[in-house]
């Protein structure tokens, strides 16, 4: 466990010495300032879109964040040779793995948090402000799904190179974030021949939709149910276990 | 040496971005494009513009029902609703009983109850089923989404006239409404819904019935060659009658509601009003 910690850090300082965060940070601040400033037919006070457009900035930044670090680490390692050295300490390729992961779950987790903290600042300084309980369920959920978007980013880098794995992430995530309900319109329709086929489907594909808690949070609607809220939790450390443990599969029976 | 090179190509810099420019301004006047083209959304986004300035107007619906999308397949947004109602009726606040806070189940919405698939129940639960109506002051918030309908395309007759209403009728805002709507008719000098909404506004809310009428007058010119059907005509022109009537034009009056009358002959109401002005003359 000490081991794996130990590389995920060594991950997570990356995030300071890159200079990516900082300038996602500083045009996120730029944007948000801008919004922020907009009068609408001399009302100044319209604060919805600013939590709407607020919120979507934050999450495609640490989404690009997360996907396109966690996406270099494996490949960039295996790339300079450094993978040689570090699996010649005791460290083994289950390890090697998970601290990935974790690095580029911190690293994601750090990130957010920071956007997180300039977006609250601003919303709460405009307009109707958005409820406590709202604010925390929005950081969980964004935390779920920075570790279930770093699971399937180190899984795909198991055999897929980095462009590739990072395009396809961004794909699956859009794609099911925007489309899942299709899928699930299908699935309740009573007349769905192939039911087992779309109901297996609908389990193995990732539900990065779960976690959006835009409209929620820019409408100050009610919070989500505490049974949702704790089988979200649920869904996201059981789907994420299982991909690393897949990917280190994977990684045990790659020829280095 | 090396300090010359560079001020030489400072001086060039300028020099050069010139001519491009001027160049640049002589080939889009010979192609007969106008200043619009030349707008830096128009530049960013090219004829995608119209389609954004679309969504962003749909946006403003979605947000006065609070972040829901709920129409149905070809229905029409709430916002164009609410103006139809209080154009064709002149009553906005009979209207006015439907705008409020409460929450609506949407009809449309399908429940996965029944079905065994957890996740399925999930995602069920995370999805908001119902929708509100914003009333009071909360009616602002769709203001940002009807701005940048207008900002990304000036054409959008549309965004300017349920804009310039719901400033106006809607928030109160008179001052604003017109000036919104004063800007449509400067980008779309024919556009005649542009006309009656001003003129709704100059005769239900500031009851300056000469510039009603000056609009409404324009807004029956436009209308013959424009898109109108004839529940858009009976708008204009019961406005337009209403107009006359107040500034004692009463046989403009009567040939307006007549014209009401080819479209929709069956109206008692209207006869009698037309019985009535004419016992005034």
């Amino acid at each position: 466990m000490k081991t794996v910690f130990l590389l995920a850090r060594h991950s997570f300082k990356e995030l300071v010495r890159k200079k990516d965060f900082y300038v996602l940070l500083f045009l996120l601040i730029g944007l948000i300032i801008f919004f922020y400033n907009k009068t609408f037919f001399g009302t100044a006070d319209a604060s919805r879109y600013l939590k709407d457009i607020g919120y979507s900035l934050v999450m495609i930044c640490s989404i690009i964040l997360c996907v396109t670090f966690t996406a270099k680490q494996i490949p960039s390692e295996l790339e300079s040779k450094t993978i040689y050295p570090l699996l010649a300490k005791p460290v083994s390729r289950d390890q090697l793995v998970w601290g990935k992961f974790l690095g580029g779950l911190f690293m994601s987790a750090a990130s957010f948090t920071i956007f997180f903290i300039v977006y609250l600042i601003f919303i709460n300084l405009k307009g109707e402000g958005v409820k406590g309980i709202l604010m925390f369920q929005a950081y969980i959920f964004s935390l779920c799904l920075f570790t279930l978007l770093s699971a399937v980013t180190v899984f795909f880098s198991m055999f897929l190179t980095l462009s590739a794995n990072i395009t396809l992430t961004l794909l699956l995530f859009f794609y099911f974030s925007w489309y899942n309900e299709s899928l699930r319109s299908l699935l309740l329709d009573e007349t769905l021949k192939m039911r087992l086929f779309y109901n297996l489907l609908f389990y193995a594909l990732p539900h990065f939709e779960f976690f959006d808690m835009k409209t929620r949070l820019a409408h100050s609607w009610d919070p989500i149910p505490l049974w949702i809220f704790v089988s979200v939790i649920a869904y996201t450390l059981i789907y994420s276990t299982l991909l690393v443990i897949s990917s280190s599969a994977l990684f045990r029976r790659k020829n280095l | 040496m090396r300090f010359a090179a560079i001020l030489i190509l400072l001086i060039c810099i300028p020099l050069l971005s010139a001519h491009v420019d001027s160049f640049n301004h002589s080939y889009l006047l010979k192609k007969g494009l106008t200043s619009e083209h030349s707008d830096v959304l128009y530049k960013a986004f090219g004829e995608f513009r119209g389609f954004l300035s679309d969504m962003s107007f749909l946006n403003a619906d979605i947000y006065f029902h609070g972040g829901v999308y709920h129409l149905e397949e070809g229905e029409t947004p709430h916002l164009i609703v609410e103006q139809a109602h209080a154009t064709a009726d002149m009553r906005e606040e009979d209207h006015n009983g439907h705008m409020h806070d409460d929450d609506h189940e949407d009809a449309g919405y399908r429940h996965s109850k029944n079905t065994m698939n957890i996740l399925l129940k999930i995602s069920s639960g995370i999805d908001i089923t119902r929708h509100i109506h914003l009333s009071g002051k909360r009616k602002k918030e769709i203001l940002p989404w009807i701005y940048y309908a207008i900002r990304l395309n000036p054409k959008n007759v549309q965004a300017y006239s349920i804009g310039g209403f719901w400033l106006a009728v809607k928030m109160k805002k008179h001052k604003e409404g017109i000036e919104l709507l004063e800007e449509g008719i400067e980008n779309n000098p024919r556009a005649w819904q542009l006309y009656l909404t001003m003129g709704h506004i100059y005769i239900s809310r500031l009851k300056d019935y000469e510039k009603a009428y000056d609009h409404l007058t324009k807004a029956k010119r436009f209308m013959g060659s424009g898109n109108a059907d004839r529940f858009d005509r009976r708008s204009v022109l019961t406005f337009h009658a209403e107009a006359c009537i107040h500034l004692k034009k009463y046989r403009e009056a009567i040939d307006s509601w007549e014209r009401i009358l080819k479209d929709f002959p069956g109206s008692s109401q209207l006869r009698g009003r037309i019985a009535r002005v004419r016992s005034l003359m």
